[in-house]
């Protein structure tokens, strides 16, 4: 009877440790495609005066050339945000644009260069926005992509 | 090493574009009627950092007044630990906007308290000491910066144990959190451009999906039917009039409700 309470707990602290294991490997993630937004982000969340501030959250996915995807987000007046999109393969080329809440189209600045492309937009009202990313050329598919954003 | 992608419905479609493009390629505009419902993984909810620098460009806050930091009293029902978890994250925005070292710091304090309670305080504890140091120089942005990295590892953490219960809870409480300051800001001193912040009916129907999908046997203590009850109460007032704005009197109906409800989840009754 001891023997099995015994293992019963090795077992379980041995699970224990593994869930924890693979807990710390699954936050080691490295994104590409987010690591080529950051790097393209960086200028303007290291502005000396006013620079923007980095989300924590960010959204990723898959893409075949030629298929786009909306996501919806919530923005507020008076804020400026920059939304940067990045594939992981250095040979595909991206963009992205964003949308007011009736469907027109509301960039204030965008850029597309290869496999990184960004907008930025300052909302006219509160509330839900079209953020459009699109795989426009690419050799290999899918495109892991990913999206961060930065406010002001 | 690569986390690998979790399998989601991704919301691929062709949308009915306007035939002609600008410059950039991009229609000038997309049928928004015809996007489909984003999965969980396509809803960013904002911190509320990112509305409270909204108002703060229409003039200074008294946001030291809207701190609210009932005393609490943990319990077992994990629950209720993980809605004050997000109501304490959106504290802290609010000690933040009111450059409040003290309170801060005992933000980052209660913040290794409720993950400890809520079992992933490994997780978050380099965090919390970061919002503390950060605190005790005055480090403003980087405090914002890793509460934002707390609450963001609290909710993986959850998901990835499987408790997505609980990872629901800490949105929802981190959402309520920030309305209760916005609308007691609001109510203080409105005007028709700050009402704006509060039009959310996309925010709130995504948090509404969150607490719904928390199984009733997780739903325990009398703060819960409040709680159901709020976010119905909520829908008709969190969407702008007929004449673009949200009312004063819906402003302070919000703050009544929100102030109430948190309070209820702080007791735990």
């Amino acid at each position: 009877m001891r023997f099995t309470k015994a293992n019963n707990t090795a077992a379980i602290a041995v699970s224990t440790l593994l869930a924890a294991a693979v807990i710390f490997l699954a936050r080691a993630e490295v994104h590409d495609g987010k690591s080529f937004a950051i790097e393209k982000a960086l200028p303007a969340l290291e502005l000396k005066e006013n620079p923007y501030t980095l989300r924590e959250n960010w959204w990723k996915g898959e893409l075949r050339k030629g298929e786009n995807k909306i996501l919806k987000h919530q923005l507020f007046v008076r804020n400026e945000y920059w939304f940067w999109l990045g594939a992981s393969q250095r040979g595909a080329k991206v963009s992205i644009h964003i949308y007011d809440g009736e469907g027109k189209i509301a960039d204030a600045e965008a850029f597309q260069d290869k496999n990184v492309a960004g907008v930025r937009i300052i909302p006219k009202k509160s509330g839900v926005h079209y953020i459009r990313i699109a795989v426009d050329d690419t050799i290999i598919e899918p495109v892991e992509w990913a999206v961060i954003y930065g406010y002001r | 090493m690569r986390k690998l992608i979790p399998v989601f419905a991704l919301a691929i479609f062709p949308l009915s574009f306007s035939s002609a493009q600008d410059k950039s390629g991009a229609p000038p505009s997309i049928d928004v009627g015809a996007i489909p419902e984003a999965s969980d993984e396509d809803v960013v909810i904002p911190i509320p950092q990112e509305i409270f620098n909204s108002l703060d460009k229409l003039g200074v806050q008294n946001w030291k007044q809207q701190v609210h930091q009932p005393e609490y009293k943990l319990n077992p029902n994990r629950s209720r630990t993980a809605l004050i978890f997000g109501l304490q994250i959106s504290e802290g925005f609010i000690l933040i906007q009111a450059k409040d070292k003290d309170g801060v710091t005992q933000i980052g304090r209660d913040v290794i308290k409720l993950a400890g309670a809520l079992g992933v305080e490994a997780a978050v504890d380099q965090h919390a000491f970061a919002i503390i140091e950060g605190a005790g120089k005055e480090d403003w942005a980087s405090v914002r910066q890793e509460l934002d990295k707390t609450r963001k590892t609290v909710i993986d953490t959850m998901r990835e144990l499987r408790d997505d219960s609980l990872a629901d809870l800490v949105t929802v409480g981190g959402w309520l959190g920030g309305t209760r300051a916005l609308s007691a800001a609001l109510k203080e001193n409105y005007s028709k451009e700050g009402s704006d912040l509060l039009n959310q009916p996309h925010l709130l129907s995504e948090v509404r999906k969150r607490y719904k999908r928390v199984p009733e046997t997780d739903k325990r203590g009398k703060f819960f039917n409040e709680l159901s009850q709020t976010l119905k109460s909520l829908d008709p007032l969190m969407r702008v009039n007929n004449e673009g704005l949200i009312a004063e009197d819906a402003v302070g109906e919000i703050n009544q409700l929100t102030h109430g409800l948190s309070d209820a989840i702080y007791e735990g009754k």
